[in-house]
C-alpha cells in the first residue's frame, strides 16, 4: 500500500464513522423530516428534480444506503474494487441527503463531503500513485485552508482578540456549556489567553507542512485535542470525524513538501 | 486492471485546481461571488470562518402562543431537545434542527430590520417568516388546553447562558394567524 492510499484508506474510514453516526442521529430525528417539522421542505419550495426524487421513504433509503456502505468501508476500505464500490454509493446517498435536507448542514459536512468526492475521483482501488496523491494534495490543501480561513477571520475579529466571543460562545446552550462561559465571563484573562491560543494554533496550523515530523506529529496531536474538546464542550461530534480524517492526507503531503525542499 | 491515466490525471488535476481555486473567494462575503456560489445546489464549496468574525453569542428561541376569543394564552416555546452535555461530544441529532432554527430565524431577524421592512406587512412574505409559520402551526397546543384556540402569534428571543434569571431579548414579534 502506498503512503497515499493508505491516508486515503484512512480519512475514509474515519469519515464513514462521523457519517454512520450522523445518518443514525438524522433518523433519530426523522419527525422533523415530516411536514410541519423543521426539516421538511415543502413542495412548494422544491425543484422539479427534488420533488421526483422526495418521497415518503427518501430519509430511510438515504439512511439504510449511508448506513450499510459505512460499514462495508470501515470492514473493507477503499484500496478494495468492493469497497472503493461501497465509497461510491456511500457518497451518492450522503450528498444526496444533505441536499434532500436542504439545511442544517455544517463544515464537518463540507470537510466529508470533500473527502469522499474526491476519494470516489481518485479511485484508489486501482493502480496509479500519481491520482492518489492528487487527491491526497486536494484533501490536505483544504484541510490547510480550512484552519488558516477559520484562525485569520478570529485574529481580524475584535471580539475574538478580547477573549469575548470565546466567552459568550461557551455560555450559549446551543453551542456551549453555559456554566464554563460563564466562569470564563468572570475569568477574561483566562478567555483571551484560551481565543488567542485558538487564534495561534488555527493560523499556525499551515506550518505543519514544513515541520519536523516530531513537530508535525505534534501540531496534529493538538488538532485532535482541539476537535476532542470543541466535541465535549461545544457538540461539535461531527467535526470530532471529519478534520482528523484529512490528517493522515496532511501527513503525508507534508512528506511530499520536505522531499520537495530537502531536493 | 488499468484505467487511462494520463487523460484521467489531466482531468483530475483540472477539477482538483478548480474546486481548490472556487474555495478561496467562497471564504469572503462578496456579493458578485455569493451570486455565483448560489448555483452550488450540492453545497460543495466550503465556507470555513467557524464562529468568524461575529460569533453567534445567543441562543434563538422560538415562542408561541394560542389567542382564544381575543385573550393570549401562556407563551411556549417550540420543542427543543438538547442532548445530556456528557452524551453530546457523541451523539448530538439537535445539532440539525437547531441550525436550521437558528439561520431561518437570523434570517427573518436581519429582514425585519432592513430599512424597507418598516411596519410593512409585507415581512409576512419573507419565505424565513413563512417557514417559521409553518413549524408554530404545525405544533400540538398545550396538553392542558382542550381548545386549540382561534390564532397563534410566535416571537424569536434570545438568550445568553442557562440560568433561570437570565435576560431575554425579543428579537421579533409576528402577527396574530388565524388557526384554519
Amino acid at each position: 500500500m502506498s503512503a497515499a492510499g493508505w491516508a486515503l484508506d484512512v480519512a475514509c474510514r474515519l469519515v464513514a464513522i462521523g457519517v454512520f453516526v450522523g445518518a443514525v442521529e438524522q433518523w433519530s430525528v426523522r419527525e422533523q423530516f415530516q411536514p410541519g417539522g423543521v426539516l421538511f421542505t415543502p413542495a412548494h419550495r422544491m425543484s422539479r428534480v427534488r420533488a421526483l426524487v422526495s418521497g415518503r421513504h427518501t430519509l430511510a433509503v438515504l439512511v439504510l444506503a449511508q448506513l450499510t456502505t459505512a460499514l462495508v468501508v470501515l470492514a473493507s476500505g477503499v484500496e478494495t474494487v468492493l469497497g472503493w464500490a461501497a465509497l461510491c454509493v456511500l457518497t451518492i446517498a450522503f450528498v444526496a441527503l444533505r441536499w434532500f435536507r436542504r439545511s442544517g448542514g455544517d463544515g464537518a459536512e463540507q470537510m466529508a463531503s470533500i473527502v469522499l468526492i474526491s476519494t470516489v475521483l481518485v479511485a484508489p482501488a486501482f493502480p496509479g500513485d500519481a491520482r492518489l496523491a492528487l487527491g491526497v494534495g486536494f484533501i490536505a490543501a483544504q484541510s490547510v485552508l480550512a484552519y488558516s480561513t477559520s484562525g485569520i477571520a478570529k485574529l481580524v475579529s475584535p471580539v475574538w482578540r478580547d477573549g469575548t466571543g470565546l466567552a459568550g460562545i461557551l455560555s450559549t446552550i446551543d453551542h456551549g456549556t453555559p456554566a464554563l462561559g460563564q466562569w470564563l465571563v468572570r475569568h477574561p484573562t483566562l478567555s483571551k489567553l484560551a481565543s488567542w491560543g485558538t487564534i495561534a494554533f488555527e493560523c499556525a496550523f499551515v506550518l505543519v507542512l514544513v515541520l519536523p515530523p516530531p513537530l508535525a506529529a505534534g501540531m496534529l496531536l493538538a488538532g485532535l485535542a482541539f476537535h476532542a474538546a470543541c466535541a465535549a464542550l461545544m457538540g461539535l461530534n461531527s467535526f470530532l470525524w471529519a478534520f482528523p480524517a484529512t490528517y493522515p492526507c496532511v501527513w503525508v503531503a507534508a512528506g511530499f513538501v520536505r522531499g520537495l525542499a530537502s531536493g | 486492471m488499468t484505467l487511462p491515466d494520463g487523460a484521467l490525471l489531466g482531468a483530475l488535476t483540472i477539477v482538483f485546481t478548480l474546486w481548490l481555486l472556487a474555495s478561496i473567494p467562497n471564504q469572503f462575503r462578496w456579493e458578485w461571488w455569493d451570486n455565483t456560489a448560489r448555483r452550488d445546489v450540492l453545497a460543495l464549496l466550503p465556507r470555513w470562518t467557524f464562529f468568524a468574525p461575529r460569533p453567534g453569542r445567543h441562543d434563538l428561541h422560538i415562542l408561541i402562543r394560542d389567542w382564544s376569543a381575543g385573550s393570549p394564552g401562556q407563551w411556549r416555546e417550540l420543542e427543543r431537545r438538547p442532548p445530556a452535555p456528557w452524551l453530546r461530544a457523541f451523539w448530538n441529532p439537535d445539532r440539525f434542527v437547531r441550525k436550521t432554527v437558528t439561520d431561518t430565524g437570523n434570517a427573518l431577524i436581519r429582514a425585519a430590520a432592513r430599512p424597507e421592512a418598516g411596519s410593512s406587512t409585507s415581512i409576512q412574505l419573507h419565505a424565513a417568516y413563512l417557514e417559521i409559520l409553518g413549524w408554530v402551526v404545525a405544533a400540538p397546543p398545550p396538553v392542558q388546553d382542550t381548545s386549540p384556540g382561534d390564532a397563534r402569534q410566535f416571537v424569536l428571543v434570545r438568550t445568553q447562558t442557562a440560568r433561570p434569571g437570565r435576560r431575554l431579548d425579543v428579537a421579533f414579534i409576528s402577527f396574530e394567524h388565524p388557526r384554519l
